[in-house]
């Protein structure tokens, strides 16, 4: 697998919200893109499986540009978690899994038995196979969004998006959830693309980070390279210390207080 | 989309379809002159293809037959087809726009068919055109227009954005309001069969109106049928549903389309008749899960049903004086509504 992004722009009217972004992700690697608020990275990501078409550049998967894809094409390749789910109904979570199926099913077909198994295959995987008869809208914050992996990952897709996808979760949910995420990357080889605000989780999780500011990416690699106290400065303004654990070991941020 | 588990269904449809049989017969046995169980059904069996041969209709008085088959048939059909359609096209609203307060009046069709009909009333047209009345036609018309205006003010950001297509409709059907209350009063004498057909009535049923609704009705109950995989997904979100394959615009326009057809149709013949699109869709979600699959065909049996049932109450209950329909359904419709709000003790409500 490959995907490549070359020289994208995107504006919301006459604001232009992404810069020219050129980047290149790698198969099974867990990448976080990181930055402040309005940077453009929910906008990135947005383009990348095709809801916001970006005004220039392209978007390949294994050469192929994603925006002359047909929908169900690009979301065999592609897969997607949102922030915030609000599902207005009560679909029980064996059903929103199995929504995941859609882009491989006709029409008129009913779920196929490959179908069924990787629908249980993503319940047994997000350890939601217990809960699969509930009701999406009875279970807590962090087991809906396992939910929504469960689904993205019933997808089959080699790639799999996630905005923030912890970002109203408390501290043991958050780290279930990367948890996750992050064997998603390690054990079954899938490329995990995700907008963290939290940077300590990046620097925890994160095999690459992507700093973003102002539209364009400002660094990428490591987080050892990339979350270091010069760049932070640069993009939040926000002074940090960092304590390094081990050397090659995670880095923890801890902004500095401004009174 | 529910891969487990299709057992109860089959009962569920069953029932309803035996509650829709003995609704049908039961309503055409009432009225101004009653006719028997025993007459009603010989009068339709011998309507029936296979079996109208072994039918003895020498002991029923023609008239009974006439008022069955001229009358009263016409209005029982097309009570079932605008019921059904009415509320399929309110499940597929509920679906599409998130929202368990959508009907399929959401968009201001129903107000663009009442002032349409206002005009055509205002002007005192009583004429004919292939069959139908010039007031139907009217607004028809008058829906159409809404639904385009509605659609383009939406659209002019580019993308068809649920809020704004709600909003813009919400502000289309406050205009025509506005033009329906200056007709009225410029029209004194037309007030009263103004405000009478917007509350919705089955008096003008006729076979050549059943003969465009039914296709009509029936093509987009299959359509609807092979987009409930995709209503399902929708009612996830826009966001959610382009990831999973989803055109969202393009199955959003035909869909809105087609339920706009549908009820412009429906209002254009029978007036506005509220609730139904609203409460039948959320009474059946309550059997029938949220799963569309079931919901469309489970709330147009059920609408069928209903509608039936408060045409004939609107018949019989202030007789010979006929209620409008739109009243009864409302009357009757906003308690059970409730009851089963309360009932259920789920959360199907916002």
């Amino acid at each position: 697998m490959s995907l490549v992004i070359d020289n994208l722009h995107f504006s919301y009217g006459s604001t232009e919200v992404l810069k020219g972004v050129s980047s290149y992700f790698e198969n099974s690697t867990f990448y976080a893109i990181v930055g402040p608020n309005g940077c453009g990275k929910s906008t990135l990501l947005k383009c990348l499986y095709g809801y916001l078409s970006p005004g220039e550049g392209t978007i390949k998967i294994n050469n192929h540009n994603i925006m002359k894809m047909s929908h169900r094409k690009r979301a065999m390749n592609i897969s997607y978690v949102a922030q915030s789910n609000e599902i207005s109904f009560d679909f029980a979570v064996k059903d929103i899994v199995a929504m995941g199926r859609n882009p491989y099913i006709s029409r008129f077909a009913s779920l196929s038995d490959t179908d069924i198994s990787h629908i249980h295959d993503a319940l047994e995987k997000t350890s939601m196979t217990e809960l699969k008869d509930k009701s999406i809208n009875e279970l807590s914050g962090g087991e809906k969004q396992r939910a929504f992996i469960a689904r993205a990952l019933a997808q089959d897709t080699e790639i799999i998006l996630l905005d923030e996808p912890v970002s109203m979760l408390d501290i043991n949910h958050q780290i279930e959830i990367m948890d996750t995420v992050k064997s998603l990357s390690l054990n079954h080889h899938r490329t995990i693309i995700a907008v963290l605000h939290d940077l300590n989780l990046a620097s925890l999780y994160a095999d690459c980070v992507i700093l973003m500011n102002k539209g364009s990416i400002h660094s990428i690699g490591s987080s050892s390279k990339v979350l270091t106290k010069e760049n932070i400065n640069s993009v939040y303004k926000t002074e940090v210390d960092i304590y390094d654990t081990v050397e090659g070991m995670p880095r923890f941020i801890v902004p500095k207080a401004r009174i | 989309m529910v891969y487990e588990g299709k057992k109860n269904f089959f009962i569920k449809y069953m029932i309803l379809i035996v509650i829709l049989g003995v609704v049908v017969i039961i309503s055409a046995c009432l009225g101004a002159v009653k006719i028997s169980l025993h007459d009603t059904i010989l009068i339709f069996a011998s309507k029936i293809p296979v079996i109208k041969n072994s039918v003895d209709l020498s002991t029923i008085n023609s008239n009974n037959e006439s008022i069955l088959l001229t009358l009263r048939l016409p209005r029982i059909l097309m009570a079932l087809l605008v019921g059904s359609g009415l509320s399929m096209c309110g499940a597929v609203f509920q679906g599409i726009f998130k929202n368990p307060l959508a009907d399929p009046y959401i968009l201001g069709i129903s107000s663009g068919a009442s002032l349409g009909a206002a005009i055509a009333i205002a002007a005192g047209t009583q004429a004919l055109f292939l069959g139908f009345g010039l007031i139907s036609i009217s607004a028809f018309i008058g829906a159409f227009i809404v639904m385009f205006l509605v659609y383009f003010i939406a659209k002019a950001g580019g993308k068809l954005i649920t809020n704004t297509l709600i909003l813009s409709g919400v502000a289309v059907s406050f205009m025509c309001q506005s033009f329906i209350s200056l007709l009225i009063i410029a029209s004194k004498e037309n007030t009263t069969r103004i405000v009478f057909w917007t509350m919705g009535s089955m008096t003008s049923a006729n076979y050549t109106k059943l003969l465009v609704m039914l296709p009509i009705i029936f093509l987009g109950f299959l359509l609807l049928m092979s987009f409930s995989k995709d209503i399902n997904i929708l009612s996830s979100g826009d966001e959610t549903a382009v990831s999973i394959g989803i055109n969202v615009n393009k199955v959003k326009l035909l869909l809105l389309s087609l339920c706009s057809l549908i009820t412009a149709l429906s209002v254009a013949f029978c007036g506005v008749i509220g609730f139904v699109g609203l409460i039948i869709p959320h009474a059946v979600r309550l059997i029938s899960g949220p799963d569309h699959k079931n919901l469309i065909p489970l709330s147009a049996l059920a609408g069928a049903i209903f509608l039936i049932s408060c045409d004939t109450l609107a018949r019989l209950l202030l007789a010979p004086t006929e209620i409008p329909i739109g009243a009864i359904t409302a009357v009757f419709g906003a308690p059970f509504f409730i009851y089963l709000l309360v009932k259920s003790k789920r959360k199907v409500f916002l």
